[in-house]
């Protein structure tokens, strides 16, 4: 039984299996028919072939939304792991009142997105939010942070590192903690400096907790949605769109499942691609 | 020497106020919303010039009552929970004590799902909930939340499972238990704390889902999440009940987490990290 050949063990797999079939094979080939289609509710089915994927290649929205989500995820993800490591270096030592400094770091970690996205757009409000009460208090004009085109962007991805950096930084800490304390020991006897020991030291050591950390980061990253969708709808315009909510908005609010579908797919192209080459850059570690 | 470790020093505490700071900026500023009267908002950090009790209230028995939005998210999250866990046991145990060609590939499959970008089956599992009559329930959002959960809880159950040695499974066949007896008496209550674990992790992810929870349900089935977009209409954005209701929702999130504490690295990285 506990390790032998039994058809027991293959048919353990059988609703796992059954499950994976219905909410992840059917719905792919789904998407993928789809694709194919010129499909609205109202107007019908028509079969089109690639014609969608020819139009979406020379189509200017999308692929500078493609563009812009992958702005999206190297700021957020690289500004994730900046700020996750400051907070390690911070604290990762015990000395008194770590402890309550570590609680207070993660606390953004406890509100939902939608109460993260809700509480940043109180802040950013342009009447009584505080952001704009400082800036008033510096004799600087107020500023329409998440209806105007220029700063509607940069305001979501305010938002997203600082929901998130709790996630990276549980990460990064953890790593650090782990790490041998000799080698540290003996670059301060031969006069190493705190940034040698850092450069030399404590990154290359740390390097496989934070490659864990990008990817993973990486790929939540770029699925991004919730936070573009409550603060800015993807707008003004379509200023702040990134791929998740192009195609929300394509299937959702103006019922082109056709369009959305295509979308869809090429998105998760883009999202194997994405993998691949972060696999190829980490290659030395095989658990991932 | 002395003036560079106090200039370090300095550097440090600098940095620490700033993080802090950030840091809670902007739940400071929800508790003030919270307690802000008619007619006074909240500006800067000063306390509002009319404090007020009527926006908890409101949210915790009054017209713009909580519960029954959270209750919505709670039974959700426990559907999803619980469904997850029954599919996923049996296959996570299996991965963890036999080895062929077939598990391997399934197992190894459970990473690329956890890739596909939810937005991308968005479609599709309407469609499909659309079908079954299950848009606008309770159930059909669980289904869907399974997309979330189920490569999550493969990984984690089968690393408990890899934790468990088989020597008391071994004994307990030698002494005449049967494959049946040896799972239901040893091997499920010994993954127990795992089991726990992953079901809370299940329900974390569940509880804070957007997306799916946005286009299956309606106004009865409305989980937190998206009950926040009710209060943001075209005329006006009901702030001071945001607040109250963004505090309470991070009831649960605080004792998940608390419970969590040790395990958050391992559920975090799909059990990379121990």
């Amino acid at each position: 039984m506990v390790t032998g050949k039994k058809p027991i063990f293959t048919i353990m797999l059988i609703p796992l299996v059954v499950v994976v079939a219905i909410i992840f094979i059917y719905p792919l080939f789904r998407v993928l028919y789809l694709s194919f289609f010129d499909y609205h509710p109202v107007f019908g089915k028509e079969f089109v072939g690639l014609q969608t994927y020819r139009e979406l290649m020379v189509d200017k929205l999308f692929l500078t939304t493609i563009l812009r989500t992958f702005t999206y995820v190297i700021v957020v993800v690289l500004s994730n792991l900046v700020i996750g490591m400051v907070y390690s270096l911070l604290t990762y030592r015990s000395r008194k009142g770590v402890k309550v400094l570590r609680l207070i770091l993660i606390v953004p970690i406890l509100l939902i997105p939608a109460v993260t996205a809700s509480s940043w757009m109180l802040l950013y409000n342009e009447q009584f939010g505080l952001i704009n009460h400082i800036l008033g208090a510096l004799g600087l004009p107020a500023i329409m942070w998440l209806s105007s085109s220029r700063t509607a962007f940069p305001a979501v991805m305010v938002t997203d590192i600082w929901g998130w950096i709790p996630f990276v930084y549980l990460i990064l800490l953890a790593g650090m903690q782990s790490i041998p304390t000799e080698p540290f020991e003996a670059a301060e006897l031969d006069g190493a400096s705190s940034t040698q020991k850092f450069i030399y030291l404590m990154l290359p050591m740390m390097k496989p907790v934070i490659a864990t950390a990008m990817i993973i980061k990486t790929l939540d990253t770029y699925k991004t949605f919730t936070f573009v969708w409550i603060m800015t709808k993807g707008g003004p315009g379509h200023s702040s769109q990134v791929l998740g909510t192009l195609i929300f908005n394509k299937a959702f609010s103006s019922f082109q499942y056709g369009l959305g579908s295509t979308m869809s797919i090429i998105m998760l192209l883009i999202g194997f691609l994405l993998i691949f080459l972060i696999f190829l850059i980490f290659r030395e570690r095989n658990r991932w | 020497m002395v003036v560079k470790t106090l200039l370090k020093k300095w550097f440090a505490f600098l940095v620490i106020t700033i993080a802090v700071l950030w840091t809670l900026l902007p739940l400071i500023d929800l508790v003030l919303m919270s307690f802000a009267g008619l007619g006074s908002l909240p500006t800067g950090l000063r306390l509002p010039k009319r404090l007020t009790m009527n926006n908890w209230r409101n949210v915790l028995f009054g017209d713009r009552i909580i519960w029954p939005f959270m209750l919505n998210s709670l039974i959700v999250g426990c559907y999803t929970s619980a469904i997850t866990l029954i599919v996923a046991m049996p296959a996570a145990y299996s991965f963890s004590r036999h080895r062929s060609r077939l598990h391997n590939s399934v197992f190894r499959s459970m990473l690329i799902l956890r890739i596909i970008p939810q937005v991308a089956l968005a479609i599709p599992i309407f469609f499909l909930l659309n079908t079954y009559r299950l848009l606008d329930t309770r159930i059909g959002l669980s289904f869907a939340h399974l997309i979330i959960t189920i490569p999550l809880a493969v990984w984690l159950m089968k690393g408990y499972y890899d934790l468990l040695s088989t020597e008391i499974e071994e004994s307990a066949i030698i002494d005449g238990a049967n494959w049946f007896q040896v799972l239901w008496r040893i091997s499920i209550p010994l993954s127990a704390p795992g089991v726990a674990v992953t079901f809370m992790f299940c329900f974390l992810f569940s509880y804070i889902e957007y997306l799916y929870a946005l286009i299956i349900t309606r106004q009865s089935t409305f989980t937190l999440p998206i009950m926040f977009g009710t209060y943001m209409t075209h005329h006006e954005t009901h702030w001071r009940l945001i607040a109250c209701s963004s505090l309470i929702s991070m009831i649960p999130m605080v004792i998940l987490f608390g419970l969590l504490q040790k395990h958050l690295i391992r559920g975090f990285t799909l059990g990379a990290f121990k």
